[in-house]
């Protein structure tokens, strides 16, 4: 008795926390950060339209075996193995990012290697299952992290300069670099692979959740960037190595001494749990357009090469 | 393998009396309960026909028995053709409320061994099967882990007769179906399927009984060997299929479109599908006021957060992240702990553990030992162990709460017991991530719970307004116009606009 | 492959990697909350042979006893960095120090600028530290951790405490949490701290805040009392609410200010700064005759304590050219102008 759910507002909540997970990172150019994903996320909306049909089209196949012709075939063989080595490393960075977060911060003194070896595990249990079970994984979390995100900011607030002096400081000029290092590149990055993965979820990509989801997980992250301008000199800004964690920590110092970090690792784990998950999942649900056992086989050796990438590299 | 009803299927029953009664002797003949009372019908003419009834001592109403059908039996002149003295005897001479006629000594075997009377009859291979039935049974009362502050009160009883009488007073209709399985190589015990034939899917129901007919088992004395035998997730701690003593569940149950499995010789009815949600959910939640039953279930999500967190959470903080915790805590804590002996986890561990004995003790206890256990166990141990610092007040207090908090949901008993354990490891030994790893895992294996291919936690897939609104609260009557999402037919109730 | 099988081999390792993480290593070490010393406070002098001394104080509890059993102790260690410092705590440090709960950071008015650089590196690579902790200066931090408590038993949270009423009563709100420093630093290479003092009474060491303290490249500069904090926060921009005074033309005056807002504009087509300082004052306090007077003589005494301040200052003390969006703009601005506009509060 299987129903084909929308899941809409499930989609909508996963891509904007696969795209909210960035707010772990340095921030080095905070205030053209920001211009840009104030300027660039209408610009990534209007593209859209123009991206969603090629996805939809190239890895909308059910199977490949439905696929006529053998060459057709090995381009799509071909593409797919592609696109699972970029989902793979978008997967690694993630997963690598957030175990360094983990040694560093949480548990100092354990080694990188174990904490990701760790996490991936989870991941790919979750991997294992039905995309299901990531989807209300993700509608649980999302009520969860915006509460905590807003919750953030709204706590900041007695801590903020004035806003006449973010605005000052910012600098448009910046709006003309545009290179590899730009945050509006940074941040939508992995974008393409959540795509693939709602289109290889049966029910395609769903337009209307596509753009509210990346606009969600946009302001999410406008939302804390604009936090961490407001409280911290953009100078100083640049040489923190977490600084959405180090902003919460501004909120302590008072009589109570109450500190809300554990919010901001709750929002961190959240997102890098759902992404590393999604992006095996992916790779799975990619190699299964091929065969069953092939997914199950490759996941777990695609885990495996997750954690070892750092030993070998 | 031992002897069982359905090896005689193709057992043949002769014409001849006496070649059955030695057959039936024979099969029970180390069995002295076993009676055998023959009786001569009379033509008037002189001639008679001989008739045996054969039926088990202590299962049968002698006086029905007497009565309505040795009395009868007795007096009575046959006046009909040879052919039509089957038909004659079970019309016109017997006063029984239910005669079957049957031709398999199986289901002869069934009758006599479920307390109704096989009267044999010399000449024909045709049994009559009478309903005889008279052993003693329990009283309708409220089953004890069920209690309700207002509702109805009755709860099933052991047989299973009585308990479908209680189910079809709650459900008047000829949508009620009732299908009749015999699950048990020796016991043979009766099992009902019972469903509204137009609200159940039909898959579901073919699955159960594809499930149900693949069992091979000695013996089925109670639902939940069926529970255990036909769940989906065999090693889950996770329920996946209802249990209640309660008709007006199995009946609210059934107005859902789930299926409910009767098991004869226990009150336990199972109900299926299993939502995850029902976990939470109270027998009065929907006797009480929705504001009142709301609180009731919010606190019970809040609760069983707490009860497998609170330890977890703790040492997680006190060992790896002191910095969260404020100043004054920290130190008391600190201070609490000082010349304590055990390290943090053992000390958990160890109040856990007497904690979860108490609780079992009070159980299994005489009610009126109950007082003092409450003395010795809460204040003598709990107070005594803090004062010689053995273990810590702080470390106390989480437990308990964790403790109390764990009662508020009875049915996730097991769950709570394990999960907090092995939170409490992860929180131990990895602090916040360990505790973020175990709830993850928690979560994954909730939302991957099916229970007959319905998603246990399916209102997540759905998440519309309608499917919310007896969720983490329970919405008004008014407002409730829709079935669980796995239904077929959603709309149950009109706008009933006030 | 059995699928179920696969699920196994995943979920033992799981399972058993759990306890690689350093809770199950470390079980036999303190980790436990009663084998850990809280830091309060941290002190930094120079000490002898030009090594830099740490003096720590710690939170310590008796063990059995209900109330007031919560006291502070002094540990003192030196070293080249302040790691080895802390490493070198006299006194019978037998257990591990957290700073996580540390309120207050106090540098010594003679350490180096190589000290004060390594104080900070310290503090802000040390991940415990909180990024809000107060940071102050004393002559001797030492001798100022070892004052006499007022009000608490822990002096760092009696000193946080008398910096916050100064605070309300002067309106000496500085930009002296740890994060604010260490921006004054990369900014300006100047910040300023709140200035104690410490006397010494019937055997006792009592403290008492002086005023404010200006570093430039992390070296005193300029030591200002507390009318001249006020000024420097009204000019800083930092200033929140609450009354000072000052002298001006023979005439005491004690403006209660309950809001203050400031903006610094460069008119266009000048070189000038212009700080606009925007008071609104008590009303029970003055009349409206009196707010003129007061405008004109804050006006004055402003301009005369920023001309004096930044005669005395090599660097950007009020980090006025940020402020006016003037970072990238090469060339100096020789007129500052400074403009009051006071009004009374509506009653």
């Amino acid at each position: 008795m299987e129903k084909n759910y929308s899941l809409g507002l499930h989609r909508i909540c996963l891509l904007s926390l696969f795209l909210f997970g960035i707010v772990i990172n340095k921030i080095t150019d905070g205030g053209s950060g920001l211009l840009w994903l104030l300027v660039g996320t209408p610009g990534i909306l209007l593209l859209l339209p123009l991206i969603l049909p090629v996805f939809d089209k190239f890895y909308g196949i059910e199977s490949a075996k439905s696929v006529d012709s053998t060459s057709k075939k090995t381009g799509l063989a071909a593409l797919y193995i592609l696109t699972g080595l970029y989902v793979l490393w978008t997967a690694y960075y993630a997963s690598f990012r957030y175990a360094d977060f983990i040694a560093s911060i949480m548990i100092p003194g354990t080694p990188v290697v174990w904490v990701q070896l760790l996490f991936v595990l989870i991941c790919l249990w979750l991997a294992m299952k039905e995309p299901t079970v990531v989807f209300k994984v993700a509608l649980v979390s999302f009520v969860a992290v915006v509460l905590s995100a807003v919750l953030l900011f709204a706590v900041s607030v007695p801590h903020f300069a004035s806003f006449g002096s973010l605005f000052k400081n910012l600098d448009f000029g910046a709006l003309a670099d545009f290179n590899l290092n730009n945050p509006v590149l940074r941040f939508f990055l992995p974008l393409p692979v959540i795509l693939v993965f709602f289109t290889c979820t049966s029910c395609g990509t769903n337009k209307k959740s596509v753009y509210i989801g990346t606009a969600a997980g946009a302001l999410l992250f406008g939302i804390s960037m604009l936090q961490l301008l407001l409280i911290f000199d953009e100078k100083y800004l640049a040489t923190l190595d977490y600084p959405y964690l180090s902003s919460v920590s501004v909120l302590a110092g008072d009589e109570v001494f109450l500190r809300l970090d554990g919010l901001v690792y709750a929002i961190l784990y959240v997102c890098f749990f759902l992404k590393c998950s999604v992006c095996l999942l992916t790779i799975r649900l990619l190699a299964q357009k091929f065969s069953r056992r092939l997914g199950l086989f490759v996941t777990p050796v695609c885990a495996a090469l997750i954690v070892l990438l750092p030993l070998l590299a | 393998m031992g002897k069982q009803n359905t090896d005689f299927e193709n057992t043949i029953i002769s014409d001849n009396l006496q070649t059955n009664i030695d057959f039936i002797k024979n099969l029970f003949k180390k069995d002295s309960m076993l009676r055998v009372r023959q009786v001569r019908m009379n033509t008037g003419l002189g001639t008679g026909v001989d008739c045996c009834l054969i039926y088990f001592d202590g299962m049968v109403d002698s006086k029905l028995l007497n009565e309505s059908i040795v009395f009868p039996l007795q007096r009575s002149k046959i006046v009909v053709p040879p052919a039509s003295l089957i038909d004659y005897i079970d019309k016109k001479v017997l006063f029984a409320g239910e005669v079957k006629r049957v031709t398999g000594m199986t289901d002869i075997l069934r009758g006599i061994e479920y307390g109704d009377t096989a009267l044999f009859v010399d000449g024909y291979s045709t049994v009559l099967i009478i309903d005889t039935k008279g052993f003693d049974t329990r009283g309708i009362s409220e089953p004890e882990d069920e209690r309700i502050l207002q509702g109805p009160r009755e709860g099933f009883k052991e047989a299973i007769l009585y308990n479908t009488a209680l189910l079809r007073c709650k459900l008047q209709t000829p949508d009620l179906c009732i299908e009749a399985q015999h699950i048990g190589r020796r016991t043979d015990t009766k099992v009902f399927i019972c469903y509204l034939e137009t609200l159940v899917e039909p898959d579901m129901l073919a699955e159960l009984k594809a499930r149900l007919s693949k069992i091979d088992i000695d013996g089925v004395l109670d639902s939940n060997y069926l529970s255990e035998l036909i769940r989906d997730h065999p090693c889950s701690p996770f329920k996946t299929t209802g249990i209640t003593e309660r008709p007006d569940i199995v009946a609210a149950r059934l107005l859902e479109g789930r299926i409910a499995v009767m098991v004869d010789g226990t009150p336990a009815v199972l109900t299926i599908p299993y939502l995850f949600v029902e976990n939470f959910q109270s027998d009065e939640d929907y006797y009480l006021n929705y504001l009142v039953s709301s609180i009731g279930r919010i606190l019970r999500f809040l609760c069983f957060f707490l009860a497998i967190s609170i330890p977890a959470l703790y040492l997680s903080l006190v060992g790896f992240h002191e910095e969260l915790l404020p100043t004054m805590f920290a130190l008391s804590v600190a201070q609490a702990r000082g010349g304590v002996p055990l390290s943090s986890l053992l000390e958990c561990v160890a109040v856990i553990v007497i904690f979860e004995i108490l609780k079992e003790t009070g159980v299994r206890m005489p009610q009126s030992l109950g007082h003092a256990l409450a003395i010795v166990g809460g204040l003598i141990i709990g107070q005594a162990a803090v004062d010689a610092r053995f273990i810590s007040a702080p470390v106390l207090i989480a437990v308990a709460l964790s403790g109390v908090c764990g009662l508020m949901v009875p049915r996730l008993r097991g769950i709570v017991f394990y999960a907090r354990f092995v939170l409490l490891f992860w929180g131990y030994l990895g602090g916040l991530f360990g505790f973020m790893l175990g709830i993850s895992a928690l979560l994954i294996m909730i939302f991957g719970l099916k229970s007959f291919g319905v998603d246990c936690t399916i209102s997540l897939l759905d998440p519309s307004p309608q499917g919310l609104k007896d969720i983490l609260w329970r919405s008004s009557w008014r407002k409730m116009r829709t079935r669980p999402a796995f239904n077929r037919d959603r709309i149950r109730a009109g706008e009933n606009k006030p | 492959m059995n699928v179920t099988k696969i699920k196994n081999v995943f979920v033992m390792p799981l399972v058993l990697l759990i306890f690689v993480l350093p809770g199950c290593r470390n079980i036999t070490q303190a980790r436990e909350p009663e084998q850990e010393y809280l830091a309060a406070a941290m002190g930094f002098d120079r000490g002898e042979d030009d090594l830099l001394e740490v003096t720590l104080e710690v939170i310590v509890f008796s063990v059995g006893e209900a109330e007031n059993s919560i006291e502070s102790r002094l540990f003192t260690g030196t070293g080249h960095t302040v790691k080895e410092a802390v490493g070198n705590l006299s006194g019978g440090v037998a257990k591990t120090v957290l700073f996580s709960h540390c309120a207050l950071l106090v540098l010594g008015e003679n350490l180096s600028a190589g000290q004060v650089d390594e104080v900070f590196r310290f503090c802000t690579t040390e991940r415990n530290i909180s990024i809000s902790t107060v940071v102050a200066t004393a002559p001797d931090a030492g001798e100022l951790l070892s004052c006499e408590s007022i009000s608490t038993p822990i002096t760092a949270y009696d000193i946080t405490g008398v910096l916050q009423q100064k605070r309300r009563d002067w309106g000496i709100s500085l930009a002296n949490r740890l994060h604010e420093v260490e921006a004054g630093r990369l900014n300006t290479k100047s910040f300023a701290l709140p200035y104690f003092t410490v006397e010494k009474k019937d055997e006792k060491n009592s403290y008492s805040l002086h005023g404010v303290r200006i570093y430039e490249k992390d070296l005193p500069s300029l030591t200002l009392d507390l009318t001249g904090s006020a000024f420097y926060s009204l000019l800083s921009g930092s200033f929140k609410s609450g009354s000072f005074y000052f002298e001006a033309d023979g005439t005491v005056y004690q403006p209660e200010v309950r809001h203050y807002s400031s903006k610094v504009r460069t008119p266009a087509g000048t070189n000038e700064i212009e700080i606009n300082i925007r008071l609104i004052l008590e009303k029970e306090r003055y009349s409206m005759t009196d707010t003129d007077a007061l405008k004109t003589a804050l006006e004055k005494a402003a301009d005369d304590f920023f001309n004096t301040v930044t005669a005395a200052c090599r660097t950007d003390v009020f980090n006025i050219r940020k402020r006016a969006g003037l970072d990238d703009v090469p060339g100096e601005f020789s007129n500052v102008k400074i403009r009051f506009d006071v009004k009374e509060r509506p009653g």
